[in-house]
């Protein structure tokens, strides 16, 4: 390279070390060909003795340009990913996008990059006139860095990254290891921080999933993911959080009289405290059957499907990699589901995984009764169990309204009864204590005092009331399905749409039975926001573009990289960036500013009629060798010398019209002097 | 909040200086790396980025330990020269013994100055010169400020020497260079021999307190060569060194024709000679007197009163003092006026009291006024450098040019006033090309 030595306290890495860093980072992130492709063009400065002569300028146009590429890219990455996976892509494939910049130091003359190209408020300042340092940079170490990074975002399984960042580390530092160093000692600690670094990583690993582990088991335990627990909110004092989110999508007709209300999510077979929990809930895996997206409820056990079996779609909104799937009662099916994997449990909470911020699946399932919901599990003990600080007052209330004996179908619609006297309520601005003083729990106060609470007080004092009177009931939670878009000719379901209700087991069949007064869907639609039509024509868009076909958006951005990369190559030649210089071995001269100027000739022809002496200013020798001239002439040669001379060192160089004037000037100069 | 910034600030700055100091160029860039892999690699289910962290943070770890380990037995002794200029380079000499067992190899001699933090009262008091080019967050932030007040107590570059091999009892010297950033003292604290350790991360450092300041004179312009009127007055009381000098009828020198000069002193030989006229110089108690006049009433030290001092300065250096007195006038608190020439003092020695000149308030004008009128007698020119023109200002002017002084008015603002006609307006930062226009 013909790089000047670098200025002390900076840290240069090599064309050649940064080559095999870009190949290591190919084969991590399986860019064989890409890498091949960077490696060579940073490989550039050895293999050609082409350099560029780039001004301030034109450096700071490529940083710009660098920055542009890198939004273009990250743009179209999370275009067609999800802001997550594309911000994580736009990291993996940043040694490509910053590989312009990388060349702009290179294959420069100078070698370097001026810190403003960096920084635009710097060139703000500095062209406003504010004194600012402006040193002339090595990009190659923190280029290095970046690749070894952007080679992690792969995450390549096995040991092979943590050797190869130990390899090229190495490389990268032997070079500055100093004088009294020796070798062996060099690779001994160079050992003992290897050791320590794949200690500290491995403990980091093992740090985090033991964390998750935790937060897993014993904090998010929301009805929105947790097949195993559901905390509710019963007894908690405030408003219940309404989010207008839209969380799912139901296509089916406005009209379809028997269309699913009720989407069931997870069911619960154990009630503690005011934490609903699935027993012998564990996940087990399905497995795909034909192209792998059809997944039968239930396994393999899973029976033919009714002959009268109808198809609901559905779009659901993912997050954190993972859903619980939204489906009817009496479902034995989801089809058209892309998933990395699909895990359901006895209680009909069906979990699948995948990285996209949609998920759209077909849920199979017969209207007529569920007699033996496939995958749904037989009732059970579990399913009349009531705890023993809530039995006491279930048991009174149970005698109340006289539910012993009576067939389970007429408790069923006594419970129902009961219920519609109570009233729906997001709302509690006071400890139950002070109401009912004698009351043991929030759902006795609920029972005895108050009559009000929101749907979860109403699902779960239901089950319970229902298992009093010897019916096996479930708390079931998901979502309701009750607001129709015609923007969107689809059932749309907001967050607060989330629902909880009572799943029994009447008559051989199970029921959903929603004891929460019907009011509550115009309570909750009475907080919505004004803004939520336009809020949700955004949603709507934002939904379209999140979920289009990909192919594309990908082709538009990658045309605005090629733009991209067009614009600079353009800039860079047209504004004379491209020198070639002379070869290595007898590089003694480096072009500068203006040795293109025409007033060279005229100085040359001027020079055959009276000969400057060595080491005669310009200048000064001018108005002796003018002398023969005319008066007129002499006065224009000095107003091209004056021009010359602003042409070659003026760092703001001429203006168009002043550099055409001079070359015009030189040329009517010589003529006159063939003429003289 | 003021002190919040101020603790804030105190705070980075000490990290800053803790990073600087202990971390080579591959060590900040690795710690820069490891912070960034640790930010993208938080997820260590997700990337692999992580891994970069732990390697280098163990690697900065062992450096750390390594470096601390670091002893060496020095004696250092520093020669600095009297003065020092602003924004010009300054060469001098550290010599550095090894009165250790052991030889030392590859360190770096390097200055420490003193702790150049302001305190909470000078922060609060500070001004940052280009305070009114700032936005709102950096006003209110304060940042600037703080780097204004560090800086004009640091130089502006500043390098040490480096030694390869220094056997046991061996001793060698090194050429340390800095550019001091204004005028002032510059306060040293002592004297640090550095090594890398094994991988070349960290360094690590053993301190010689050797305490010393230098004087930093201020930054000067070349100024082209001003004629001055040479009218010659009697200095009433005579002049320390009068006799020695003067106007008696014995022949002291010849020198070049200055307007004013009596024909009758025309060394016409001498110019017959040389074409050009030349004069006879006799002893006398009739000299020229000059007065430079140096306005300080500025709301701080803003780049127009650090711009004025240097103009001075420049004066100071290029008005010869030789064969006339120079008096230096100024505010600082009363009226002072000091004077220079004709063997009585030197003009470094000026230069000095302009090293550590304060503004004053801008109304203490008619003090300085006073006293410039109170010398009209005995001056044959003055000149002015002002930071603004106004009433008083005006007035104290013409009433010099009434008196037949020959008066030079320079003003250092960024808009020309509207009557700028005799004035020589010089803007901040372009002030050399603006003196150009003197000659």
């Amino acid at each position: 390279m013909n790089a000047p030595n670098p200025a002390p306290g900076m840290f240069q890495v090599p064309p050649a070390l940064l080559a095999v860093a870009l190949a290591f980072w190919g084969w991590q992130t399986k860019n064989g060909y890409a890498a091949a492709g960077f490696a060579l063009v940073m490989l550039l400065p050895v293999l050609t003795r082409l350099r560029l002569e780039l001004a301030e300028r034109d450096q700071h146009r490529i940083a710009d340009l660098t920055m542009i590429l890198y939004v273009a890219v990250a743009a179209s990455l999370i275009a067609t990913e999800s802001l997550r996976a594309g911000v994580h892509e736009s990291l993996v494939w940043l040694p490509g996008v910053m590989l312009p910049l990388m060349l702009a130091q290179t294959m420069c003359v100078e070698g370097r990059v001026p810190l403003t190209a960096l920084f635009r408020y710097l060139r703000k300042l500095k062209a406003r006139g504010v004194k600012v340092q402006d040193p002339q940079v090595d990009l190659t170490g923190p280029y290095l860095a970046l690749v070894l990074i952007a080679a992690g975002m792969a995450n390549q399984p096995g040991y092979g990254y943590f050797a190869g960042i130990v390899l090229i580390v190495a490389a990268a530092l032997v070079r500055i290891r100093p004088s009294r160093v020796g070798i062996a000692a060099w690779m001994l600690a160079l050992a003992v921080s290897t050791g320590a670094g794949f200690g500290v990583q491995s403990g980091l690993y093992t740090l985090q999933t033991l964390i998750e582990d935790w937060i897993i088991d014993w904090q998010l335990g929301g009805p929105l993911l947790d097949p195993y627990r559901s905390s509710t909110r019963i007894g908690e004092l405030g408003r219940l959080k309404a989010e207008d989110a839209i969380v799912m999508r139901v296509y089916a007709s406005r009209d379809a009289t028997d269309r699913p209300v009720l989407l069931h999510r997870a069911s619960y077979n154990q009630y503690a405290g005011t934490t609903w929990i699935a027993r012998q809930g564990n996940l087990e895996v399905l497995t795909g059957r034909g192209d792998g997206t059809v997944f039968l409820l239930g396994g393999t056990a899973a029976v033919a499907a009714p002959a009268d079996t109808r198809k609901v779609r559905i779009s659901e909104r993912v997050r954190g990699g993972r859903t619980l799937l939204a489906l009817p009662l009496n479902a034995s099916a989801v089809s058209d589901l892309v998933a990395s994997r699909v895990r359901s449990n006895p209680l009909g909470a069906v979990q699948a995984e995948m990285e996209v911020p949609w998920t759209f699946y077909y849920a199979l399932y017969s209207p007529g009764a569920a007699i033996a919901p496939p995958g749904y599990a037989a009732a059970g003990a579990e399913d009349l169990h009531v705890p023993e600080r809530e039995r006491r007052t279930l048991e009174a209330v149970a005698r109340q309204l006289g539910l012993a004996g009576m067939a389970p179908a007429a408790a069923v619609q006594r419970v129902m009864a009961y219920f519609a006297g109570f009233e729906y309520s997001t709302v509690r601005n006071h400890p139950f204590s002070e109401l009912a003083p004698r009351s043991e729990t929030p759902l006795a106060e609920f029972l005895n005092t108050t009559h009000r609470g929101h749907c979860e007080y109403f699902a779960t004092a239901a089950t319970l009331l229902l298992r009093t009177a010897g019916i096996p009931a479930r708390y079931a939670t998901g979502y309701s399905i009750q607001d129709w878009s015609s923007w969107e000719e689809a059932w749309i379901v907001r967050e607060r749409h989330s629902h909880a209700w009572a799943r029994a087991y009447v008559d051989g069949q199970w029921r959903d039975i929603d004891a929460t007064p019907a009011a509550w869907f115009a309570e909750e639609e009475s907080l919505a926001p004004a803004s939520q039509r336009l809020a949700d024509f955004l949603r709507w868009a934002g939904f379209r573009w999140t979920t289009r076909d990909g192919s594309e958006t990908r082709i538009l951005a990658w045309a605005v990289v090629a733009l991209a990369a067009v614009i600079l190559v353009w800039k860079l030649v047209s504004e004379g960036g491209l020198v070639r210089l002379a070869q290595r071995a007898g590089m003694g001269r480096q072009a500068r500013p203006g040795d293109d100027s025409e007033f060279y000739a005229v100085e040359a022809a001027l020079a055959k009629r009276v000969p400057r002496r060595a080491s005669e200013p310009v200048l000064e020798w001018l108005p002796r060798a003018g002398a023969g001239l005319e008066a007129g002439a002499r006065a224009e040669l000095e107003r091209l010398a004056a021009l010359h001379y602003r042409y070659r060192f003026d760092p703001a160089g001429l203006a168009a019209n002043e550099r055409a004037g001079l070359s015009k000037g030189c040329s009517a100069m010589l003529a006159v002097m063939r003429r003289a | 909040m003021r002190r919040f910034h101020y603790t804030l600030l105190r705070l980075v700055s000490a990290s800053d200086w803790f990073v600087r100091e202990h971390l080579t160029g591959a060590g900040k860039l690795a710690a820069v790396s490891a912070f960034m892999a640790a930010v993208v690699g938080l997820d260590t289910h997700q990337s692999l980025a992580s891994q970069v962290f732990a390697l280098l943070a163990a690697m900065l770890a062992l450096s750390a330990v390594l470096s601390l380990m670091f002893r060496a037995k020095v004696s250092v002794r520093r020669t600095l020269p009297r003065f020092a200029t602003a924004g010009e380079e300054l060469g001098y000499r550290i010599s550095v013994g090894n009165t250790g067992t052991r030889p030392l190899a590859d360190l770096e001699v390097r200055e420490r100055f003193a702790d150049a933090r302001p305190t909470f009262d000078e922060f609060r008091r500070g001004r940052d010169p280009r305070e009114a080019q700032r936005n709102w967050v950096d006003r209110k932030g304060g940042y600037f400020r703080w780097r204004h007040l560090v800086e004009r107590r640091l130089p502006e570059r500043c390098a040490g020497g480096s030694l390869a091999l220094m056997p046991a009892g061996a001793h060698a010297e090194v050429r340390a260079t800095l550019v001091p950033r204004r005028r002032g003292v510059l306060a040293f604290d002592g004297v640090d021999i550095v090594r890398p350790d094994v991988f070349g991360l960290a360094y690590g450092r053993a301190h010689t307190p050797l305490a010393d300041k230098l004087v930093v004179l201020p930054r000067r312009y070349r100024v082209p060569q001003v004629l001055l009127p040479a009218q010659r007055l009697l200095q009433p009381g005579g002049h320390a060194l009068a006799s020695t000098i003067g106007d008696s009828e014995e022949f002291l020198s010849l020198r070049e024709y200055r307007p004013g000069d009596s024909l009758r002193r025309v060394h016409w030989k001498s110019f017959a000679r040389t074409g050009e006229p030349v004069v006879k110089e006799y002893e006398t108690e009739f000299f020229e007197r000059h007065a430079l006049v140096l306005d300080t009433g500025a709301p701080g030290e803003t780049e127009a009163f650090e711009e004025a001092v240097s103009i001075a300065a420049s004066f100071v250096y290029t008005i010869d003092t030789q064969e006339s007195l120079l008096d230096l006038v100024f505010v600082a608190g009363q009226p002072e006026c000091h004077t220079a020439g004709r063997g009585e003092a030197s003009n470094v020695h000026l230069l000095e009291i302009l090293a550590g000149l304060a503004p004053t308030p801008p109304a203490e004008f008619d003090t300085l006024a006073r006293q410039v009128l109170s010398m009209r007698g005995t001056l044959s020119s003055a000149v002015f450098v002002l930071l603004a023109w106004d009433e008083p200002r005006r007035k104290l002017v013409s009433a010099l040019t009434a008196a037949g002084l020959g008066v030079r008015v320079l003003l250092v603002s960024e808009t020309p006033p509207a009557d700028a006609e005799g004035l020589l307006v010089l803007q901040p930062g372009r002030i050399e090309a603006g003196l150009m226009k003197l000659a």
